[in-house]
């Protein structure tokens, strides 16, 4: 795991008040809705917001390639990447 | 003067340093714990609670315990101030201009109790939430002998309250403290608490209306009279 990893997995934990875990127990390649870490809906809507405050990623909901993103900490990544390059 | 009676089946409490029925019923001197204690709902799956205001936190500890084993008790929770302190902090950072956080908003509403409950015991019964000002605990009264019938034998009531934020403070006349309360009621009980009102009699309680009825439950009396801007309530316990 690289840096942006480890910061994703932290960021989750802060945000979802996921108490006693550290970045290391998120499998980066794990699904985080449902049957693996088991986030739910409003677990989404926390994480948009605060996706949107710490990288500015806007997220549009209608869009269908959101929900390909918040499938694992490896496409939030993949998210932020491609965000932070068409910027540059 | 209006009266009723309920059938009381069971009774838990909690605050900080006074977590058992037994310890309500000994100790007469004040608890000890620092205010800042939650109450244990470890009975409640880690990834349901852990978002639960302290609030809903008393509020879910009593419930179970009252009810142990029990499912499909209709339910009334109820609360003057619920999570105010979150409510606060929703209110502080919109005039911030911050995002609403989905999560706070969630279980900052007035019957999050009450849905995390069904969700932890998979449990359809139906459940009222309901706040009344300083009166909140005597309007639950109120509820429950509406709602007992034969069609709902048995009910649960829950209360539970914090003292509000700093800023909310000179609003309040009486003094506060965290503590929770639940009163399981089933028509099938002998031993009655008795329920009076009538027009305010006499300077407002300084106390919290639970916290003056907790001494019937405890056995400490058998009569309790608490008078607020509009009612005073008098309470009598009887084994019919």
């Amino acid at each position: 795991m690289d840096n942006l990893h480890t910061e994703i997995s932290q960021l989750i934990i802060d945000t979802l008040d996921l108490e006693d875990m550290t970045p290391a127990d998120i499998d980066p390649a794990a699904a985080l809705f449902g049957d693996g870490l088991g986030l739910d809906s409003i677990d989404a809507l926390e994480l948009g917001v605060a996706l949107r405050k710490r990288y500015q990623v806007r997220l549009d909901g209608d869009d269908p390639s959101v929900k390909r993103y918040f499938q694992s900490v490896n496409t939030l990544v993949e998210l932020v990447r491609q965000h932070s390059e068409s910027k540059a | 003067m209006d009266s009723f009676s309920l059938p009381i089946a069971a009774w838990e409490a909690w605050a900080p340093g006074r977590t058992t029925r037994e310890e309500w019923i000994d100790g007469s001197s004040a608890p000890s714990a620092p205010p800042a204690t939650t109450a244990d709902v470890t009975f409640i799956d880690p990834m349901l609670r852990r978002r639960l205001g302290p609030v809903s936190r008393m509020a879910l500890n009593v419930a179970r315990r009252c009810l142990g084993d029990d499912r499909g008790i209709p339910m009334i929770f109820a609360s003057r101030h619920g999570e105010l302190a979150r409510t606060l902090t929703l209110l502080e950072g919109m005039a911030a201009g911050d995002e609403v956080s989905p999560a706070t908003f969630s279980l900052s509403v007035h019957n999050a109790a009450a849905g995390v409950l069904s969700i932890a015991h998979q449990d359809t019964a139906p459940a009222t939430a309901i706040a009344a000002g300083e009166e909140t605990l005597g309007m639950a009264l109120v509820e429950a002998a509406a709602r007992l019938s034969p069609a709902q034998p048995r009910l649960l009531l829950v209360y539970a309250d914090a003292p509000v934020p700093e800023r909310y403070q000179a609003d309040i006349a009486m003094a506060e403290s965290p503590h929770a309360l639940a009163l399981l009621f089933d028509r099938d009980q002998p031993r009655r608490l008795q329920v009076a009102t009538r027009p305010a009699d006499g300077a407002p309680s300084d106390t919290m209306m639970s916290l003056a009825l907790l001494p019937l439950l405890t056995g400490h009396r058998r009569q309790a009279a608490w008078t607020g801007r509009h009612c005073t309530w008098e309470w009598t316990l009887a084994d019919a």
